[in-house]
């Protein structure tokens, strides 16, 4: 066999089809026919329990991008509940036992998912690692002093229930069903916290939604993982499940690769199988482990197949729906006018000691196109944080539509129809241009969570209508041909225009552009002056932009605020601000003005 | 393509060589020795194989057991655990599987010993735990009757009360105990039922039964109960944690008779942390180098001559447990499981370094005898052994 046709095979998903169902038959025929030995048999079943731990805690650690090392106190949770089921409450041989112990422990642990996740919303990076690490010890503490599970010399009596098949199982269901979920708006919001928490909230992605979630569909797993972990060995004990259980997860999943699902599968199997095969070498076996994943650490910091998939496990390549969409432009999707969009009034914001913006305000109708200037300093991006919801003001009102919007969270102000684009350029860098664009359609998908884990019910349409409405908008824009293209990849000019589309995506009302032109030359500063009046005009956006290039200002908005240390001491037509004494002097300084 | 590939097959290669064909034993005796040797207790792991390969040594250099008229050399299998349940279970089958042996000593900590235990069960393999003081690992964890291939070298913490009522009503010559226990734990409750029995089968009689709860700091109540009884000795299984307080509050009530502990007093904290008020305690353990048994002394020299240092009980017990398989094996002239598992079911008197043991028909717990200390200024003395 050649390499193409070994890769043609590879590439083809009925060969995974054809390998899930001999798996299935050879997973029924290895036990009843003992075509592998009873070692063998152990192993496999290690491996597929390790492969279902090791993706669950990918999805937070990989595709999150966060830290976790809570799963071991996931699965302990899983394993006792399941245990306590089996042992003391469900008849014993019956069929329907196992698999609905096994869910019963999935949703225990799950239900600490939740626990652990509520108060954790704002702890990233470090803090949700060290809150994890505390519920660790919390729950093999608190199991320790329960007498009626054993305390710390564990608990007995589970019938040999987990076998060959059930794992088999239960490692494919986990696989399909996380698929599905990193393949869904949830997953696209998923990567987005990856890529940029913040950015992904000001495009309309519930972070908080997405977060709570993960952590409740990853834990879940991990106490399925645990449920089939305590009919295996028959025994439990609290020690089991410490800090040094996670650790050996968060190997597997660094060594196959974050963020990935074959990743995933390579990861466990290969540290599973090698810890066995390892064995002639004592004491060694475990330096050689961690030796291993330093020097891939040093190599390839993001594991095997670090951020990458095998071909089987990718997202499948799907045709544009029915066609060209009703289209993106405001024609196709008209809105009620409103005579005062944005009403700001004595906005006033104060740093410790230092007033940034005091008594701003600001009003635009919706088909305004206004610019921002002023000094470094003057408190210009402030006022962009304060409208978007960044900030919370300490004084003052901001009325949108008619709306008061006043310390509303971000992501509550982008459903109202305000979207912005950042200073410096903040897009999903790792994700393609279509997951930028499509990330940015959170808020108006229809797809439920239990639609977006079987791919069911609506998801189908709302994905090709999510994805079919991208398309056009770079179709709008002739950026269709850089669709798959990843964002970080870009020309830094495509970068500030893809910006926009993507915030236009979110389908504002009113579009915030701080600094479209930093960084750019004059003919590309002629480009984007060009760009921003066909947005204005074709999307039937308000504008409001911040920039220190006067060429565009001065071409481009209809009227001028001047800010200096927090507040307008000059507004007017761009004819009247550049002759304005006020701003002459704040830029060149009172000798000059006078 | 090629990187992905190339790991695939990496994976293949893995999977075959996990794959490969067991090796069958033939003119060796195999046995599997599974320990904690590298994880959270390697000490332990390493004194397990230590003595290991010293019994080994010393069965081979004797020429080896032998079996339908050939002498055969006994070979060692020895597995890591890492201090995982997960492992030792892995080890524990692979052993059986792969390597074919004759029985298996090992796993040392309960919590590794546990499952590789049931592995050994459903296989019907005998394997021998050397330091599992689980009552649970020679149990059906089931029907709670005993396992038919799991024994262990060690008595069960519930043992000890017996042996210790036997040395208080014999050594000791006390006339009346007093108990106070922790009630909220099942293996000091039952320890303390058996200290009553043997005391009380001795000619004793136990006067006062006080009780408390795990967390419990102010146990005058109790204490003044006893007092009130005028025993001759009070027998307090606690865990060392709770002995200085119960003792200082003891001696501050007038309570000045001696007190007995089991091997959970048996730690250098408990003496710092109770100073002169345990002055002149008794407590049991599995074995102490101080003893003057000869089968002991023997024992603790050659170890000494091999490694350089003092043995501890788990290579004390690692021993023993490779001295009642030799035995076995000798007794049954076979590697047949089940004709192993009947001749060491059959052991009577094994004169081991940790006392002599026998086991009764259908348990794989030893009768076996037990070291007494005492706590003389500061410092742990042995004072007898105790025979069931």
């Amino acid at each position: 066999m050649t390499w193409h046709t070994a890769g043609a095979l590879f590439r083809d998903r009925r060969t995974l089809y054809a390998l899930t169902a001999t798996g299935f038959v050879l997973s029924w025929a290895i036990p009843r026919f003992g075509l592998l030995d009873a070692y063998v048999q152990l192993i496999l079943m290690y491996v597929g329990i390790n492969v279902i731990l090791c993706l669950s805690l990918n999805l937070i650690n990989g595709f999150m991008g966060e830290f976790s090392v809570g799963h071991a106190g996931f699965m302990s949770a899983g394993a006792y509940t399941a245990s306590l089921l089996t042992v003391r409450v469900f008849p014993h041989g019956v069929a329907w036992a196992f698999p609905a112990a096994c869910l019963a422990g999935g949703c225990a642990a799950a239900l600490l998912g939740l626990l652990v996740a509520l108060p954790s919303f704002k702890t990233r990076g470090d803090y949700l690692a060290i809150v994890t690490l505390a519920f660790v010890f919390i729950v093999k503490s608190a199991v320790e002093n329960i007498d009626a599970v054993g305390g710390p010399r564990g608990f007995l009596g589970m019938d040999h229930l987990t076998t060959l098949p059930w794992v088999f199982a239960w490692t494919v269901g986990t696989v399909f069903v996380i698929r599905n979920f990193i393949y869904s708006r949830y997953g696209r919001g998923v990567l987005a916290v990856r890529e940029d928490e913040t950015a992904a909230e000001f495009m309309g992605v519930d972070t908080r939604q997405v977060k709570v979630l993960t952590f409740v569909v990853a834990s879940f797993f991990a106490g399925v993982a645990g449920a089939l972990f305590a009919h295996l060995l028959q025994y439990i004990s609290p020690g089991m499940f410490d800090i040094v259980k996670s650790t050996e997860m968060l190997v597997m999943v660094y060594l196959g690769g974050v963020a990935s699902i074959g990743g995933s599968l390579l990861g466990a199997s290969l540290y599973t199988v090698l810890l066995e095969v390892l064995r002639p070498l004592a004491m060694w076996r475990m330096v050689l482990m961690p030796l291993l994943l330093v020097l891939l650490m040093i190599f390839r910091p993001r594991g095997i197949m670090g951020m990458r998939e095998f071909p089987w496990f990718r997202r499948r390549p799907q045709a544009r729906g029915g066609g060209r969409a009703a289209g993106v432009t405001a024609a196709a999707q008209p809105r009620a006018q409103v005579p005062i969009l944005l009403d700001v009034s004595g906005l006033t914001h104060r740093f410790g000691g230092l007033t940034a913006v005091s008594g701003f305000g600001l009003r635009m109708s919706s088909s305004d196109l206004v610019g921002i200037i002023g000094p470094n300093g003057a408190g210009k991006t402030t006022v962009f944080n304060l409208i978007t919801g960044a900030y919370r003001p300490d004084k003052g009102r901001i009325l949108f539509a008619g709306q008061d919007i006043t310390g509303r969270r971000p992501g509550e102000i982008n459903a109202a129809g305000i979207a912005r684009t950042f200073q410096n350029i903040r897009l999903f860098k790792d994700l393609s241009v279509l997951d930028n664009i499509m990330t940015a359609h959170y808020a108006r998908s229809a797809c439920g969570v239990a639609e977006a884990l079987s791919h069911a019910g609506r998801y189908r349409a709302d994905e090709s209508r999510v994805r079919d409405h991208a398309l056009d908008l770079l179709a709008f824009f002739e950026m269709e041909g850089q669709a798959s293209a990843c964002a970080g990849s870009l020309p830094y000019g495509l970068q500030r225009r893809l910006e926009i589309v993507r915030a236009l995506a979110t389908r504002p009302r009113l579009l915030l552009l701080d600094e479209p032109a930093a960084g750019m030359n004059p003919l590309e500063v002629d480009q984007l002056m060009e760009f921003i009046r066909r947005v204005r005009a074709e999307f039937a956006v308000a504008i409001l932009l911040i920039e220190h290039q006067m060429r565009l200002v001065m071409s481009v908005c209809e009227r001028v605020e001047v800010l200096d240390f927090g507040t307008t001491i000059a507004a007017g037509t761009p004819a009247q601000i550049q002759s304005h004494p006020r701003v002459l002097e704040a830029y060149l300084g009172q000798e000059a003005a006078s | 393509m090629r990187r992905l590939s190339l790991s695939l097959a990496c994976c293949s290669a893995a999977v075959v060589m996990l794959g490969g064909c067991g090796r069958r034993s033939g003119d060796t005796i195999r046995i599997g020795v599974i320990a904690e040797l590298t994880g959270s207790i390697p000490a332990v792991g390493a004194s397990c194989r230590n003595a290991a390969l010293l019994a080994a040594k010393e069965i081979n250099d004797a020429g080896g057991i032998e079996m339908g008229g050939k002498k055969k050399k006994i070979e060692l299998v020895i597995e890591d655990t890492a201090a995982k349940a997960d492992q030792a279970a892995a080890a524990a089958q692979k052993a059986i599987t792969r390597d074919d042996v004759a029985a298996i000593v090992g796993p040392n900590s309960s919590s590794n010993a546990l499952p590789a235990a049931e592995i050994a069960e459903k296989a019907g393999v005998v394997m021998i735990a050397p330091w599992s003081t689980n009552p649970k690992t020679t149990l059906d964890a089931q029907t709670n009757l005993p396992k038919k291939f799991v024994f262990r070298a060690c008595f069960t913490d519930m043992f000890q009360g017996h042996v210790l009522g036997k040395f208080a009503a014999e050594t000791l010559k006390a006339k009346k105990a007093a108990m106070l226990y922790d009630v909220a734990s099942e293996v000091l409750k039952s320890q303390s039922e058996l200290f009553k029995q043997s005391f009380e089968a001795g000619g004793g009689r136990v006067v006062a039964v006080e009780t408390y709860t795990t967390g419990d700091k102010d146990f005058s109540a109790q204490l003044t109960k006893i007092k009130k009884a005028g025993p001759d000795i009070v027998f307090l299984p606690s865990y060392y944690t709770d002995v200085p307080l119960q003792v200082q509050q003891a001696h501050r009530l007038g309570l000045k008779v001696p007190f007995l502990g089991s091997d959970a007093w048996s730690t250098e904290e408990l003496i710092k942390m109770c100073g002169k008020d345990c002055d002149g305690f008794y407590l049991s353990n599995h074995y102490s180098p101080q003893t003057t048994n000869p089968v002991t002394r023997r024992f603790i020299d050659s170890y000494k001559a091999a490694y350089g240092g003092v043995p501890d009980d788990v290579a004390a017990l690692t021993y023993d447990s490779f001295g009642l398989l030799r035995v076995a094996l000798a007794a049954a002239g076979t590697t047949d499981h089940r004709a192993i598992r009947d001749a060491l079911s059959r052991t009577t008197d094994y004169q081991g370094v940790t006392g002599n043991m026998r086991f009764t028909p259908g348990s794989g717990d030893p009768v076996k005898g037990a070291v007494i200390l005492q706590i003389k200024d500061e410092k742990f003395v042995w004072v007898t052994d105790v025979q069931p």
